[in-house]
């Protein structure tokens, strides 16, 4: 049998009472200055532990006795709510924080390198064709609206390229939705969009060959057999909320704290992207009677493109910045996949 | 308090969400809902430590608060009112609001429970948020007494649930659908007031000090005025009504509070918000202005480097603009606040403001997040000391009042869209 001590609360009123709590013969005694109680122990609702904050144990009407000493309240009142006992103890044990450390660390990496682009690409595949296409013709269609403009090309080029194309997808799953749009905009620029749209624009048409145009199709068609676009728009959305949700719990999230990390993460996604798309233009090149080398030269000419314009900049750490890899990189890639056909195997650069 | 530290970071959303509405007359109401989360912070932090009155029984010796040790006798009213410089009203002590968290203990609660959360895929956060909820009010004392965060996790975690899946469409949609963000937006802000009063009422409800409960008793009619019919005078007015809606908002939100049947009381006037809002307004335009003839002497060369220089020194100015206001508006809520007798006193300084903020960013970032329990800890000490509260001596005069649960899926909703109290 103990004594502590606390203070009793009517639950009508403000002012609380200095008090003596005991615990006899399963029943909690409390005394003080005009107050005198006693409850079955089965009356008695304490809360559950948080670190040494004061202890609320809720009796009948409204009535509560608070106390510091949580202890005391442990021992008397064992078998209340194991659950959260077991998370007190847990809270207080030094290895159980490295533990969770090492756990949430470990769920960020894990999570955001291999966890989401593993779920986007499960949802992504399951998604139907339909809806693809949808998407796509909607992306296309507001693309239009905001500042595409009809192609220059002559129709004689365009329609060898559709040729190239036609060869190209021929085999493919779903090959008869697949098409090759051209728009005039501001910049040489190809891109896929969701359910098998490839957009070419006339600036870069100017720039390449029909051999350098196939192989930079062929890369955009690697977007779509590997479902990039869905993938990216999945991704990001579940980075975003995983962000948010991480850091809103935490009662402090902020743009400024949230938008680098997603920046970061979905910038290192696309990269990956590029890479696969690559790595499908330089395999399936062959098959069209074309060498990679031609999407090697595709990627200087852009190269070229971008320096004299002096939009961008291809030093070593924007490559992490960046949503292409290191175009240097990728031409390394290119070539090196050439080159094994005509000599001797080369050692892998990475 | 959890959400009197929210502050403490929310404001960078606003920041970034906000930045073109700043200076223009923020006319939409979408960034209203955003900014107004700068506001949220300071009527929260009133809430929760707005309720800790001092009992002449009180044997806590942790601190040597003046007139702990006065025994409270209504007929000798002077003797209880410590000497300061600015002496309390008569029958009032003077008892310093005290932050008793650390910052290891509370990293030890928050990993394990952020661990416990991912372990059960997002299920357990609920009780994850009770928990570090019920440390950080219950480590605020006001006049010898803990706050007691009292919410049970189960309809917070039915109300996270429906959080999550509408905060998971709108970024997914959004994405997918052009367009689709601002229909989105222009449901939340028709759903906004509903959610901030479902929010007020369940926070109130399930927050007590002495064994008495808060509550929250502002209609739903009233909140579709102050958060949202009301932003139609910012065209017209080119945004200077904004400061007016804030204060009605913060009126609103106030005075529908109780303690026990105590109703709150707020004397804030239109009048006091504005020349906080005018003096920020002018830092941040002035400041801009001179920045941007500073950065156009310094990189006359370089165009380029000239326009970045402006835009990361007008961010700056929006961001001391924005704490400034954040600073003098908290002390601006506690300082008109009454609680029955009961009155506060806060003198939070910008520049102490500014430099918490900072630091607490910089240390979030570079620790991939591990510093958040630091940062919260650190921001609510800092509110906590510099508060006051002139409390009577004699507390019976709070009493209780009739309870009701309120459910939890409003307040919860509203944590998931950031949909801040605007005060």
């Amino acid at each position: 049998m103990s004594t502590i001590e606390g203070w009793f609360y009517d639950g009508r009123q403000a002012e609380g009472i200095a008090v003596r709590v005991t615990m006899r013969n399963n029943a909690l005694c409390v005394e003080g200055e005009g107050v005198t109680r006693v409850w079955a122990i089965s009356q008695v609702e304490p809360n559950t532990r948080v670190a040494n904050t004061r202890r609320v144990l809720r009796l009948p009407h409204g009535q509560q006795v608070h106390t510091d000493d949580n202890e005391a309240i442990d021992l008397w009142f064992p078998a209340r709510a194991p659950l959260e006992r077991l998370v007190a103890r847990l809270e207080h044990h030094p290895a159980m924080v490295a533990a969770s450390v090492l756990l949430i660390l470990a769920t960020l990496i894990g999570g955001f390198w291999w966890g989401v682009p593993w779920l986007a690409n499960k949802l992504a595949r399951a998604m139907p064709p339909k809806v693809e296409r949808t998407l796509g013709e909607q992306t296309l269609s507001s693309l239009d609206r905001w500042g595409f403009e009809r192609s220059e090309l002559n129709a004689r080029r365009i329609d060898r390229l559709n040729e190239r194309f036609a060869e190209l997808v021929q085999g493919l799953e779903g090959a008869e939705h697949y098409r090759l749009e051209f728009r005039r905009a501001d910049m040489p620029n190809a891109f896929a969009l969701p359910g098998g749209i490839v957009v070419v624009t006339d600036e870069l048409a100017d720039m390449l060959t029909n051999d350098q145009l196939t192989a930079v199709m062929a890369h955009e068609l690697g977007h779509h057999v590997h479902r990039h676009v869905l993938r990216q728009v999945l991704q990001g959305s579940a980075v975003a909320v995983a962000v948010s949700l991480m850091t809103g719990d935490a009662a402090s999230a902020s743009g400024a704290v949230t938008a680098i990390p997603i920046l970061l993460l979905e910038s290192g996604y696309s990269r990956d992207f590029e890479r696969e798309a690559d790595a499908y233009a330089i395999a399936h090149l062959p098959e069209v009677g074309l060498a990679p080398r031609h999407f090697a030269d595709a990627l200087r000419a852009l190269r070229e493109h971008v320096e004299s314009t002096g939009v961008d900049d291809d030093e070593g750490w924007s490559d992490y910045l960046s949503t292409h890899p290191a175009t240097e990189e990728r031409i390394r890639a290119a070539e090196q996949a050439a080159a094994p056909a005509t000599t001797a195997p080369l050692p892998t650069p990475e | 308090m959890s959400s009197d530290t929210e502050l403490g970071y929310g404001h960078f959303r606003t920041l970034r969400r906000g930045r073109a509405a700043f200076v223009a007359a923020d006319a939409t109401y979408c960034h209203c809902v955003h900014r107004a989360r700068l506001a949220y912070t300071g009527v929260s932090a009133a809430r929760a430590p707005a309720m800790t009155p001092t009992t002449p029984t009180d044997q806590d010796t942790d601190q040597p608060a003046p007139g702990s040790a006065v025994e409270a006798t209504p007929g000798a009213p002077a003797a209880t009112v410590p000497t300061t410089d600015a002496a309390p009203p008569s029958g009032l002590m003077e008892r310093r609001v005290e932050f008793r968290g650390n910052a290891r203990e509370y990293f030890n609660i928050w990993i394990v429970n952020v661990a416990l959360t991912v372990l059960s895929l997002g299920m357990y956060s609920a009780w994850a948020k009770v928990r570090t909820r019920r440390y950080l009010y219950g480590s605020i004392w006001i006049a010898g007494a803990p706050l007691d965060y009292q919410a049970r996790p189960l309809p917070i975690l039915m109300g996270r649930a429906i959080g999550f899946v509408l905060f998971s469409a709108y970024v997914f949609g959004g994405r997918v659908f052009p367009g689709f963000e601002l229909i989105a937006l222009a449901l939340i802000a028709l759903l906004a007031p509903w959610l901030i009063v479902r929010g007020l009422r369940f926070r109130a409800r399930y927050s007590a000090w002495r064994g008495l409960n808060f509550g929250y008793d502002g209609g739903v009619g009233q909140a579709y005025a102050v958060f949202l019919l009301n932003y139609l005078f910012m065209l017209p007015s080119l945004g200077l009504a904004y400061p007016y809606i804030k204060a009605k908002q913060r009126q609103y939100v106030i005075a529908h509070h109780r303690f026990g049947s105590q109703r709150f009381g707020f004397e804030g006037k239109p009048g006091d918000f504005y020349p906080i809002y005018l003096a920020a307004w002018a830092l941040a335009f002035v400041g801009y202005f001179a920045a941007a003839s500073l950065a156009a002497a310094i990189f006359r060369s370089n165009a380029y480097a000239g326009i970045w220089a402006t835009i990361v020194m007008g961010y700056f100015l929006y961001f001391g603009a924005f704490v400034y206001i954040a600073a003098k508006i908290a002390n601006l809520t506690f300082n008109k606040m009454q609680v029955g007798a009961m009155r506060f006193r806060s003198s939070v300084r910008t520049r102490d403001l500014l430099w918490l903020y900072i630091g607490n960013t910089v240390m979030i970032v570079v620790t991939l997040g591990l510093a958040v329990p630091w940062a919260v800890i650190r921001m609510a000490r800092y509110r906590a000391t510099q508060l006051v509260a002139l409390v009577p001596a004699d507390l019976s005069g709070f009493v209780a009042d009739s309870a009701i649960a309120e459910g939890a899926i409003g307040a919860e909703v509203a944590d998931s869209f950031d949909v801040g109290v605007g005060l």
